[in-house]
């Protein structure tokens, strides 16, 4: 990915979303998009080349394909006129997200995002576009103040340009790489590492693997620690059987946690102070929406005391009879 | 500095897309923040972005199979339902001072 080709496909996809903007029709608009999704294609080829990697994987392929389905839909966000169909467009983007998750290997975030992404926050914006609907004019569907995008040149030269400078920065994923083989190996040793925690999980494969190698799955106990091989791949847990003699476990990567315990793991050993703070933050977004979301009243102090059922009592009037008495 | 160089190890061309796919994500968005009017579609333009910092996320642990870009995407779950929170109960607030969803509306707030 060499950095002129690069802005010139990041401009191409630039000028197509610009055309795309001023909502133009029929061929105009088939043209616009044509040349958007040839600028993007582009852009895939430069960076599936410049990773390097040789030969056809279909994970690559699934994975442009979100890549295109997200990028279609964000478009569609920002250039239809109607609300509604932006935030189900959005849905789509958070769909092709999940894929891409899935596809990195991110299988809870990918469930997660999908669930918190379109079926929570997703509907907040209906309920609101619902609750603040505007009557739409005579003349069309969509509300007039926002038919025409507002100074869209000015808008994509700054997303062409921010684009470009990010695009670049992609560079960095390939040119600062660790050899494949030693950052396997940092990631096997933090993975058996994690197992070390989960006494539970060790013992449920230990038992499996005995199983399987045809051993008295039943009543062992361990005779050590969990020593991980040298290349991290297996790991060694020496275990006393029923019978008094010893057998020494092998656990294999398939031994290893699944990505939900794994992250769960993560999560709660390394980044508790975070996860507080996440929650203090929740806490006081809801606070904050409830005082947002309030129904601010007009009734001056009095007629909301008359419409709780009390009456006014004149404290100055109390104060002189009392100082008379 | 030429990437396409045979002496560096290959990358993960999921990484390269999954980068690639954030950067586009985040362009889009905010191109549609200062393109658009409707104060819930501009809403929705920062949710595009949080989605390409998420994806980017992603993609970096991936690249390094660390657990931790997993985990601050939980993280950014947590500000954008936060954010959008905040955010809509202020639209509605606007909305019921000036009875439109235009951010044209609102004009007298810049300092010009």
């Amino acid at each position: 990915m060499t950095p002129p080709l690069l802005y010139a496909a990041s401009a191409i996809c630039a000028v197509g979303l610009l055309l795309l903007l001023k909502q133009p029709t029929g061929k105009a608009r088939l043209g616009a998009t044509i040349l958007g999704l040839a600028g993007l294609a582009w852009l895939l080829v430069q960076a599936v080349q410049a990773s390097g990697a040789l030969g056809f994987d279909p994970r690559v392929a699934v994975m442009s394909l979100a890549v295109a389905m997200a990028t279609a839909a964000a478009v569609r966000v920002i250039t239809t006129t109607r609300p509604v169909f932006a935030a189900l467009y959005f849905v789509l983007v958070v769909v092709a997200g999940a894929v891409a998750y899935l596809v990195l290997g991110a299988e809870f975030m990918a469930f997660s995002l999908i669930i918190v992404y379109a079926g929570a926050i997703l509907i907040t914006y209906m309920f609101v576009l619902m609750l603040a609907q505007q009557a739409p004019d005579a003349g069309g569907p969509s509300i007039a103040y926002d038919r025409i995008a507002r100074e869209p040149a000015a808008a994509v030269l700054c997303g062409f340009v921010l684009l470009a400078v990010l695009a670049s920065g992609m560079q960095d994923a390939r040119t600062n790489r660790l050899p494949q083989a030693a950052i396997e190996a940092r990631a096997n040793a933090a993975a058996w590492t994690r197992m070390r925690g989960m006494p539970e999980l060790v013992q449920e494969r230990v038992t499996a693997e005995l199983a399987a190698a045809g051993k008295d799955p039943m009543g062992w106990t361990p005779s050590g620690a969990l020593t991980v091989a040298q290349d991290g791949r297996t790991a060694m847990m020496p275990v006393t059987l029923a019978d008094g003699s010893t057998h020494e476990t092998v656990l294999k990567a398939s031994d290893l946690p699944v990505n939900s315990t794994a992250l769960g793991w993560e999560l709660v050993t390394s980044y508790p102070g975070s996860l507080e703070l996440a929650g203090v933050i929740l806490l006081m977004a809801m606070l904050g929406a409830v005082v947002l979301a309030r129904r601010q009243t007009d009734m001056a102090e009095d007629d909301r005391r008359a419409a709780a059922g009390l009456s006014r009592v004149n404290v100055e009037d109390a104060d002189l009879a009392g100082d008379q008495a | 500095m030429n990437p396409i160089d045979p002496q560096l190890p290959p990358g993960d061309p999921l990484v390269m897309l999954g980068l690639l796919a954030s950067a586009i994500l985040f362009a889009i968005g905010i191109v549609g923040f200062l393109s658009r009017r409707n104060m819930i579609t501009m809403f929705l333009c920062t949710e595009l972005m949080f989605q390409g910092a998420g994806l980017a996320m992603i993609s970096y642990g991936r690249q390094h199979m660390d657990l931790s870009g997993q985990v601050f995407v939980i993280f950014i779950l947590t500000v954008a339902a936060a954010e959008a929170a905040l955010a809509l109960g202020l639209v509605v607030l606007l909305y019921r001072r000036k009875e439109t969803l235009s951010a044209e509306a609102w004009k007298e707030l810049a300092e010009s």
